[in-house]
């Protein structure tokens, strides 16, 4: 338990000052007084007994200081030797070292990564009108396709849109990724197609401009383009007469229509939302789970009763597009959770 | 009898260590004892003790604990940490060594 006590040394020569530098005082006082009181035993007068102590002793406040130097220096010298020590160990075993290193990244990186998703999902939330009857809306096939997996077809979204009594409203999304130009510079921008009703559905108004209407979802009259804050600024400089612009996104030419307040990016890290303007084909598409989507409960309907309806409705899907929609089970969660 | 001798760099440590293995002990009385024991050859320099007493501390091999001395005042005893008695029996062993390197050097060449 050396280490111990030598740590508990440091802890009071580095915290404790006063109280050991009171204690060499005190240590050094009591040797003088004894050898004095020796020197007086000698037969010296009391001026002489202190005298020779004194000389003998040597200065006292260069002792003193050399004391505190031994404790100082020992600080230093065990400190480097600390790290020496650990670098000559970890040199020996560069499997441990790199086993230890990796870890401490993959940890620390986690822990970043974690915390960046805190941070924008619970910290700093968009400010969604009355979240709590939001939900994920998706098609589960009984494979285990993760978070991002969680998708719909396109024929089965209409179908259920038209269909249940369960939901208020449903809208329908999918990403698309997208060269934008404007004044001869090309930058990919990260778009999402999204239903007309998207905004509506999740309750959030433009800060300057429109949304999209129904009547933009038709392939011809879908040219048109709300963008993010935060491509506003980067893109754009800011321009405060963005609206009515005109840019280029894959060669077609989009009109700038609105612009999102700052603290809307969903779904994240989107930059750009055009209308999903789907063809017949696509509209019909049964096979393909390629759109994502977001729905409002009824004002009374719960969770798990929002569950059993859509369990019937995708019995009945299954029923009628056995080739497809076998073993598909529509299933809700709440967005929060 | 000649003048006391100037101890040997580095041999300080050692009869410190020797000297309170026996019992805790005062920087003061410490000197005295090294001082009788070695039948007044050895001379410690007391400005040099105290920084030692202090590094050994530092070290771990000694430990400090304040008590009351035979006048009654507060003094401050040393005694021997258990790695201290280790650290010792090898300082030891390698003293009666090295001596008996030199005398068999003294002696022959």
């Amino acid at each position: 338990m050396r280490w111990v006590k030598s740590a508990t040394h440091r802890f009071r020569s580095l915290f404790r000052k006063n109280v050991v530098e009171h204690e060499l005082d005190q240590e050094l006082r009591f040797h003088l007084e004894r050898q004095i009181a020796e020197n007086a035993a000698t037969g010296m007068t009391p001026e002489e007994a202190r005298h020779a102590a004194m000389r003998e002793f040597g200065g006292v406040e260069k002792v003193k200081e050399e004391c505190r130097d031994e404790r100082r220096v020992n600080r230093i010298e065990t400190f480097s030797a600390d790290l020496g020590y650990g670098f000559r160990t970890l040199r020996k075993s560069p499997g441990f070292a790199a086993v230890s290193v990796l870890t401490l990244a993959l940890g620390i990186g986690a822990n970043t990564a974690v915390f960046s998703m805190v941070n924008a999902l619970l910290l700093h939330p968009y400010k969604f009108h009355d979240p709590d009857t939001l939900v994920r809306v998706w098609e589960d096939r009984g494979i285990d396709e993760g978070y991002d997996a969680r998708r719909f077809a396109p024929a089965d979204a209409e179908d259920l849109r038209g269909g249940t009594r369960v939901f208020e409203s449903m809208t329908t999304f999918g990403w698309r990724n997208f060269n934008l130009s404007n004044e001869g510079n090309i930058q990919p921008a990260l778009g999402c197609r999204v239903s007309a009703n998207f905004f509506d559905v999740l309750g959030v108004a433009p800060a300057a401009g429109r949304l999209f209407t129904p009547s933009e979802e038709q392939t011809g009259l879908d040219q048109v383009t709300v963008v993010s804050h935060g491509m506003w600024q980067r893109r754009f400089g800011g321009d405060p007469q963005l609206i009515g612009k005109t840019v280029q996104l894959n060669g077609r030419s989009y009109t700038v229509v609105g612009i999102m307040p700052k603290d809307f990016d969903y779904p994240v890290p989107v930059e750009l939302w055009v209308p999903l303007a789907l063809t017949p084909a696509e509209r019909a598409e049964r096979a393909e789970l390629n759109l994502e989507a977001l729905a409002r409960l009824k004002p009374g309907v719960s969770v798990a009763q929002a569950r059993a309806a859509l369990g019937n409705f995708s019995k009945q899907l299954e029923r009628e597009y056995p080739k497809t929609n076998a073993g598909r089970v529509t299933t809700i969660l709440e967005y929060w959770s | 009898m000649s003048k006391p001798t100037d101890l040997v760099q580095g041999t300080l440590d050692l009869l410190i260590l020797k000297t309170v293995a026996l019992e805790p002990m005062h920087g003061w009385a410490i000197a005295q004892r090294i001082r009788q024991v070695s039948g007044n050859v050895l001379q410690v320099n007391q400005g040099a003790l105290y920084p030692a007493l202090h590094r050994l501390e530092q070290q771990g091999w000694i430990q400090a604990e304040w008590g009351e001395s035979e006048n009654n005042r507060r003094a401050k005893y040393y005694s021997l940490t258990r790695a201290g008695k280790k650290y010792l029996q090898k300082e030891e062993a390698n003293w009666q060594r090295l001596s008996a390197a030199i005398g068999l050097v003294l002696k022959t060449a």
